[in-house]
């Protein structure tokens, strides 16, 4: 199935300034973004990400099984917005490398405990998970909790600069 | 990179597979949107949207670049004939062509990478930003006009590259309510407006410059949303009062409104 992620530049500003910010006890910040979602001509859905939800430093748990154990008042606030207003959820956060990153193996044990609880709130929606690094960016969306999930196949920045990553022209200047 | 690609290497190493890949649409295949066509087939486009609900007539040949009388006799498409020319300087190119408005084929523009609008009208403008901004695509809008005055007449123009969350043709000063009621009350009145081909080439060509700098910038200049045309002078230049406004956002156009507002129940669209 054909999956696009447009996200714009300002956006993607806005998550790295956050992820950025050191935090008293947690090794890495998190954040969630809201997305509206369109089916693509010929098949297939595109999310646009329309805001991002950063962690409140209070909604973070000091447990050193992750790096950034959310509490639940990080979920409640989130699953609250799309509950007001019905919308794709993506968690998201960052590998602090250059290239391509990937799930490792607790983003992708921790995805699945998570992902499901979005359903509970706005059940028609894809949700899914975000990993940034520093140039680039690897996602994945489930369509239905109990389906395995798919790849997002080009991620599109909208900007100054164009620029789809995936695929054929996925620069990473 | 290929031999014809050669004379635009400058412009990134992957130059080439990027305009391969690259989806644009061109709506409106006149005056404007004929020269734009051309012109992304040369570069290297490789898939190539046209929309344009009308046929060629004989008042088009001035300025239409691949028209020829017998396209105005036979009344063609505008998108064949485009669709004509594209494949005869760029025989890979993949074209699609829609002889309907726009609006009955929106969804075909969703998984574009740039649209550009070659469109008469102030609220057909602004119609088509909108689209563009909910669903995340650049938007390159080109027009022209020639203004009457007593004696004499003004050519102007403007090349608009309108990027959501950034400022858009309202927030420019482009679109203003007191001209959509002007236009809204001279519905049915306008009658032929005039055109000519050289305005419409300036304006493409700079339309297609700024499409290549969104996609493989060569310099670091940052994008001037909003370049005017005098085209009695011959000069382009960009608005000056919009300088402070390159970091501004846009009020008009919030970024949550994205995405489609009825889906999963969205309405099937050709």
């Amino acid at each position: 199935m054909r999956t696009i992620l447009r996200l714009t530049d300002r956006l993607m500003e806005m998550i790295h300034a956050d992820l950025d910010r050191p935090h008293a006890f947690a090794g890495e910040r998190v954040g969630f973004i809201t997305c509206g979602v369109a089916d693509l001509p010929g098949g297939g859905l595109c999310l646009y990400g329309a805001d991002y939800h950063p962690v409140a430093d209070e909604d973070y748990e000091d447990d050193a099984r992750a790096a950034a154990m959310l509490g639940s008042g990080a979920f409640r606030k989130i699953l609250q917005r799309i509950y007001s207003k019905p919308a794709s959820v993506l968690h998201v956060h960052r590998h602090d490398h250059q290239g391509r990153p990937g799930p490792s193996f607790v983003d992708e044990r921790e995805s699945r405990r998570f992902v499901p609880s979005f359903w509970n709130v706005c059940p028609n929606h894809p949700h899914g998970t975000l990993i940034l690094s520093f140039d680039d960016l690897w996602g994945a969306l489930w369509l239905r909790p109990e389906d395995p999930f798919v790849e997002i196949g080009t991620c599109v920045i909208v900007g100054d600069r164009t620029r789809p990553y995936g695929g054929i022209s996925d620069e990473r200047t | 990179m290929s031999a014809r690609d050669d004379r635009q290497s400058f412009l990134g190493e992957r130059s080439s597979a990027i305009f391969a890949e690259t989806k644009v649409a061109v709506i409106g295949n006149c005056g404007g949107g004929s020269h734009v066509a051309q012109q992304l087939a040369h570069i290297g486009i490789g898939n190539i949207l046209l929309i344009d609900p009308d046929v060629v007539e004989d008042v088009n040949l001035n300025r239409m670049i691949g028209s020829c009388p017998r396209d105005a006799a036979e009344g063609i498409w505008k998108t064949k004939v485009l669709e004509r020319l594209i494949v005869s300087i760029q025989p890979r190119a993949s074209v699609t062509s829609f002889t309907q408005r726009w609006q009955e084929v929106a969804m075909a523009l969703r998984d574009c990478t740039v649209v550009v609008g070659c469109i008469d009208g102030y609220a057909a403008r602004g119609e088509l930003e909108g689209y563009c901004r909910r669903f995340l695509l650049p938007y390159v809008d080109v027009g022209m006009d020639v203004l009457p005055h007593s004696t004499r007449f003004t050519i102007t123009g403007q090349i608009i590259t309108s990027l959501p969350g950034r400022p858009c043709m309202r927030c420019m000063g482009f679109l203003t309510e007191e001209l959509l009621a002007n236009e809204a009350g001279a519905y049915g009145a306008a009658g032929g407006r005039p055109q000519v081909i050289w305005p419409n080439g300036v304006l493409a060509s700079i339309a297609v410059g700024q499409i290549v700098r969104l996609l493989t910038p060569w310099h670091d200049e940052p994008i001037c949303p909003y370049l005017e045309y005098d085209g009695n002078r011959q000069q382009v230049g960009p608005i000056s009062r919009l300088t402070h406004m390159r970091a501004g956002s846009c009020s008009h156009y919030p970024g949550e409104n994205v995405g489609d507002p009825f889906w999963p129940n969205a309405c099937p669209v050709a």
